[in-house]
């Protein structure tokens, strides 16, 4: 058996059956007449070292071999950014799934403090976020190039497209996200839905009374906060309804803030458990600094999306 | 990040692949085997390696641009390439696209020297 034979075979093997033969012996015939040509120019016969560089010119069988195979992509390369926006979307939708499923999770087991809850939710998030990759990269690669970008936009309409937001207005995903967590966790802590206790020696704030008429307008206000942070989740730029809303929120903030202020002694502080059980209020002044703080971040909040709301 | 020479190379190619097609269109106005063809045209300054000829060819056939029949040549099998109907029409259009092509490019030349 001769080199050319001896290496159009190695490439053989590096095909698909359906062109195997077909591929191998076009490759057979060029490699003859390619000798013959050489063979004619030195006026000899071509010698094993001769033939030997000929074949390294051509390259190792399996990038030859490469040559004539389709290369297929998992994603094609005109459906990526469909591909790409499903995978943000499946992303935060798993992340806001994830979290609700631990807050009713907590509910039956009251005993499961928040810094137990927390890895175990980002554990799952980032679980069934890759179980998601995967079933979507898989679903692309099947569905291959049969879909075409142009078939799923067709009835795309250019009344849909955003407001012009001038650059820089643009709202963090990751700012969102970090946003909506804190906001799910402090609602479930705030109505006992996941203890109120820090640690191994268990912390405990107590409500006052007063609380319980409260509540429900708290609630309310976090409840909207959340579906704002859903909102920017999905279409992250800054509008005129998102910015009157989140200054809607703050406003109402201001004002249950200002009612607790009012009140005597409305917090307290409770560490340990059964007899060693300690109980301090909170001092007014802590109340009042906390709320002052909260109050200068606002208001200047408040000022830049004031701001932003007249650039747009 | 990419060096000079590489992407000067990319570039190169990108603008050949292209310009191939079109060249291989034209070859076979009259029917050629693999070897005869990369040898017509490189003999008019074209060098094509197998590795892109080949392949190409055969997506040229799969898109039903050439066909080809296996003939017994000189004591060879050998695999004969022919411009069918539909790609002596993309052959004519792509020539036409060419022209313009060129034509616009030397208009913008003339406007920005």
């Amino acid at each position: 058996m001769n080199w050319l034979e001896r290496y159009t075979f190695a490439v053989k093997s590096h095909l698909p059956p359906s062109v195997r033969n077909d591929v191998a012996d076009e490759l057979l015939s060029d490699l003859q007449d390619e000798c013959d040509y050489r063979e004619e120019s030195l006026g000899r016969p071509l010698t094993d070292d001769e033939v030997k560089t000929l074949l390294r010119e051509r390259g190792h069988p399996m990038l030859v071999a490469a040559d004539f195979q389709p290369r297929p992509t998992l994603v094609s390369e005109s459906l990526f950014p469909v591909y790409l926006q499903l995978l943000q979307w499946m992303v935060i939708a798993i992340a806001v799934l994830q979290v609700c499923f631990a807050g009713v999770e907590l509910i039956g087991q009251g005993d499961v403090r928040f810094w137990q809850a927390l890895p175990q939710t980002l554990w799952s998030i980032l679980h069934q976020s890759l179980y998601g990759f995967a079933w979507l990269t898989l679903i692309f690669y099947l569905l291959g190039e049969s879909v075409s970008r142009t078939d799923l936009f067709k009835r795309w309409k250019p009344d849909s497209l955003p407001n012009v937001v001038t650059q820089g207005e643009y709202i963090s995903r990751t700012g969102s996200a970090f946003e909506l967590v804190v906001t799910v966790y402090f609602t479930a802590w705030l109505n006992h839905v996941i203890p109120q206790s820090l640690g191994e020696q268990p912390i405990a704030l107590i409500f006052s009374e007063q609380w319980a008429t409260l509540l429900p307008w708290i609630n309310t206000v976090l409840i909207v906060g959340m579906l704002i942070s859903v909102t920017k989740l999905l279409s992250p730029y800054w509008t005129r309804r998102k910015i009157l809303t989140e200054l809607a929120l703050s406003v109402a903030t201001l004002i249950i803030m200002a009612t607790i202020y009012r009140w005597d002694s409305p917090l307290a502080i409770m560490i340990g458990s059964g007899d060693s059980v300690k109980q301090f209020d909170i001092p007014a002044n802590w109340i009042t600094w906390g709320i002052a703080g909260y109050l200068v971040v606002a208001v200047i909040d408040s000022i830049v999306k004031i701001k932003r709301y007249r650039a747009l | 990040m990419t060096d000079e020479p590489e992407r000067l190379t990319k570039l190169t190619m990108e603008l050949r692949r292209g310009l191939l097609i079109m060249a291989v269109l034209e070859a076979l106005a009259q029917p050629h085997y693999g070897y005869s063809l990369r040898r017509f045209l490189q003999e008019r300054g074209l060098e094509v390696d197998e590795g892109t000829l080949y392949p190409l060819l055969r997506r040229l056939e799969s898109q039903d641009l050439l066909s080809s029949e296996w003939q017994l040549q000189e004591g060879r099998k050998r695999r004969v390439y022919r411009l069918s109907d539909t790609g002596d029409s993309a052959r004519v259009a792509m020539t036409e696209e060419w022209q313009n092509l060129n034509q616009a490019l030397k208009n913008i030349k003339e406007a920005t020297q």
